[in-house]
């Protein structure tokens, strides 16, 4: 730790290579047809499309080598989610992410030799739940209880839009203790775990309601010491916001490069559409804001690598700001593709739903500008 | 910022500028100082602000990246950007001789003589001639190259007739960079010639204009058969256009070189709304608390951030391959449009006292909020309208068919 953020934001070799990798694979086999192939199935996902990923090192990104990963930064992550992003790639890639995360940052010895080689290998998928209905985004809104009976603890509850649930083998979620929320790792098929899928408005993405009814784990089920969960979240979610909103960057990109192409394409009075202004600003706007964005998001990344003390505050900052980039980058992409862009055959709708769930998840931009005025005025 | 790995020449600098603009921060001059460099109306003003800029070159902090033969300290691309950041950090006022130090001198600097490169560049660093820019015409607006000042060649002299509009600080100037029409019958890109053309030559009125803040600093000029000599010329006649291009390019921060180094108008940062934003009231209570108010501070501060990101972001090759001139052709737009809104938002934040004027003895800051927003216009109109700015991005970097 330097604890300053480099101005080549830690971006070298290693990283551009990890793009012309991640780039050739995905521009080869996650395309708009294979997505929505993939979307279709009751998985959401091509398993040959997951072995892929864990071969290619993706999933081992963020796994310390120790065991059985790379441990390459938020800075590589970002590089992988924007490629992901551009790709739509359907992958459980975030519940994986997130699990490795919060075992990274607080698991013991034996969590961390037990499940992150698995998770490096993509033998094992995760999703970690920290939401209820009634506390929006907020982690510390903890009913859900773990309750000590006998030499075991009960963990009664629900978590609500557990990203990637439907395909995880380990849940990780908060349950409030007497010291405050804590976080315990759950076999999905313990018995007491019930899954009730969800039907999201980004079809290439799977999340579900987890129910704990009375689950009976036992203390080595804990990560981290009691009520220490939302310290572990806030050192965990920075890297979170900061890959999604990666992820949105790709997305908006892609939105963009296929509205200019349309534009250009396009004739409408004897003119190539992206000849008036009408269109032409709007597009300008467009890519003024997915460059302000990236730049963010790169400086975010560079931040929490660095300097984790300016990591929360830049990494909120580009979440917020990536969530409005990618819904305008995908309104502006209905709007100017026209009467096709309104249509389910039109692949800017796939991305468009995508800029939907984003925008939504971990945190919208009214809800991360909110901690980012705490920070910058007080109160 | 300064807290980028910086090499150990920039960390030195950093210093030597923080150090420099601490201990000499000029005293209160009494009278009231303009925002930036657009406004400058009167002799006492402009002679402090010479004197100021005059100092801060003594201290060796002005043209840090020109060679050292013209007054320089070449020093690497970016060291100029530290000393604009510890300049903003300090708050101290603004550099006068700005079209001289970020338009006129790096494009003479790319294409002057050896001769001109000694005659003009250190007197435009020490501020002992200061410069404008004569690109505007009344009939012409952001269609520069539809201009109609002509210069015929006599002998080895040019006789110069025309008409000149927004000339930024002309009463003040001893030079300007001016373009002119040499060949009337070439098409009009080619017939055009790029001249560093003396102000106090005869046959040259400047007329003053008064902008809707009612602050002067912008004016005509009219050229009746003015003669200057041949060696006027920049670069080849006929060459003003690529000459001209390479200019606005310096002006829209499109290219390294800058002598100020500047980004952002520092008339309002986000910084300074949150301290108004303390001050002020709503509802009895300060203004900080209302979640509306913290909403849009919230907003503006994340797009700041983005902005400075940005400049840090365009110099590393891997990150910008896409587009890699995207981000200097937007410095302008961007940056000119988030300084206006951050005004109209200080004026929002104000509450009822933004209906006081400029100047205003019961005007918070004395109306410096309500004058920066009218202000914030001459960033969005002049050195090409973000109109023309939108088509200019959308032609070159997006490569979308040219507008009629």
């Amino acid at each position: 730790m330097t604890n300053v953020i480099p101005d080549d934001f830690g971006y070298g070799e290693e990283q551009a290579m990890l793009r012309r990798e991640a780039r050739k694979v995905l521009e080869g086999a996650s395309t708009t047809a294979a997505v929505r192939g993939w979307m279709e199935t009751p998985a959401g996902f091509d398993e040959g499309m997951w072995r892929t990923a864990a071969e290619a090192g993706w999933l081992g990104l963020a796994v310390p080598a120790e065991h059985g990963g790379s441990g390459l930064g938020a800075v590589s992550l970002a590089v992988l989610m924007e490629e992901m992003g551009r790709a739509l790639l359907p992958l459980p890639f975030f519940g994986a992410l997130f699990t490795t995360l919060v075992l990274n940052e607080a698991g013991s010895d034996a969590q961390k030799a037990q499940w992150l080689p698995d998770l490096a290998e993509g033998k094992l998928f995760g999703a970690v739940g920290t939401e209820e209905r009634a506390g929006g985004w907020d982690h510390a809104h903890v009913e859900d209880s773990a309750r000590r009976e006998g030499d075991g603890i009960l963990l009664s509850g629900q978590k609500d839009l557990v990203v990637d649930a439907p395909s995880a083998n380990l849940v990780i979620a908060t349950f409030r203790e007497e010291a405050g929320p804590s976080l315990f790792a759950v076999e999905a098929r313990s018995p007491g775990v019930t899954l009730l899928p969800d039907e999201l408005v980004d079809a290439t993405r799977r999340s579900g309601a987890v129910q704990f009814g009375g689950v009976r784990v036992g203390e080595e089920a804990r990560i981290g010491a009691p009520g220490a969960a939302l310290s572990i979240l806030g050192r965990v979610m920075p890297r979170i916001w900061a890959a999604l909103a990666a992820e949105m960057v790709g997305g908006a990109d892609r939105l963009l490069s296929m509205t200019v192409e349309y534009a250009k394409i396009r004739q409408q009075f004897g003119r190539a559409i992206g000849a008036f202004q009408a269109v032409k600003h709007p597009l300008v706007d467009v890519l003024a804001r997915v460059e302000m964005t990236r730049s963010l998001v790169y400086r975010a990344a560079a931040a929490i690598d660095h300097a984790p003390a300016e990591g929360e505050r830049l990494a909120r900052m580009a979440k917020a700001i990536a969530s409005d980039t990618y819904a305008l980058a995908a309104a502006k992409a209905v709007q100017l593709h026209g009467g096709i862009g309104f249509t389910w055959e039109c692949d800017v709708q796939l991305y468009f739903k995508r800029a939907q769930w984003s925008r939504a998840a971990f945190g919208d931009a009214a809800h991360h500008r909110r901690r980012i005025a705490e920070m910058v005025i007080g109160g | 910022m300064a807290q980028h790995d910086e090499t150990p020449d920039k960390r030195r600098l950093r210093e030597e500028a923080r150090a420099f603009f601490q201990d000499n921060r000029p005293a209160d001059p009494g009278f009231k100082l303009p925002q930036t460099f657009l406004e400058v109306e009167s002799e006492r003003q402009f002679l402090w602000l010479k004197e100021w800029q005059r100092r801060v070159h003594d201290a060796g902090l002005l043209g840090v990246e020109w060679p050292e033969a013209y007054g320089g300290r070449g020093m690497p691309p970016g060291s100029q950007r530290v000393v604009a950041e510890e300049m903003s950090r300090a708050g101290v006022p603004f550099i006068v001789n700005r079209i001289g130090l970020d338009w006129a001198g790096p494009t003479i600097l790319a294409e002057g003589t050896e001769e001109q490169k000694k005659r003009y560049l250190r007197n435009i660093l020490a501020c002992e001639e200061v410069w404008c820019q004569g690109f505007s015409e009344p009939g012409a607006g952001s269609d520069l190259a539809s201009l109609r000042t002509t210069a015929v060649r006599r002998g080895d002299h040019y006789v110069i007739n025309g008409h000149k509009v927004w000339t930024t600080q002309a009463m003040w100037a001893d030079w300007m960079i001016l373009l002119a029409r040499t060949d009337a019958a070439a098409p009009k890109h080619v017939g055009i010639s790029y001249f560093l053309f003396p102000m106090k030559s005869q046959g040259v009125s400047v007329r003053p204009l008064v902008k809707m803040t009612g602050e002067g600093g912008f004016n005509q000029v009219l050229f009746e058969d003015v003669e200057i000599p041949a060696s006027s010329l920049l670069g080849k006649e006929g060459e003003g256009w690529r000459l001209a291009v390479m200019t606005l390019a310096f002006e829209r921060g499109a290219q390294e070189g800058s002598a100020t180094g500047g980004i952002l108008s520092d008339a309002v940062r986000v910084g300074r709304i949150v301290e108004l934003a303390r001050e002020a009231r709503r509802d009895g209570r300060p203004a900080s608390e209302d979640p509306w108010v913290r909403d849009k501070i919230a907003e503006l501060a994340i797009e700041e951030e983005a902005l400075l990101a940005s400049a840090l972001r365009m110099k590393v090759p891997g990150l910008v391959e896409e587009r890699p001139m995207a981000i200097p052709f937007m410095g302008k737009l961007v940056g000119s449009e988030l300084s206006q809104r951050l005004a109209a938002l200080a004026q929002e934040v104000e509450g009822p006292a933004a209906q006081y004027a400029f100047g205003a003895e019961r005007a918070i800051e004395g109306g410096h909020y309500q004058r920066a927003y009218m202000n914030s216009f001459g960033f969005t109109i002049g050195g090409g309208t973000s109109e023309i700015q939108r088509n200019l991005i959308g032609e070159r970097i997006l490569g979308l068919p040219r507008s009629t």
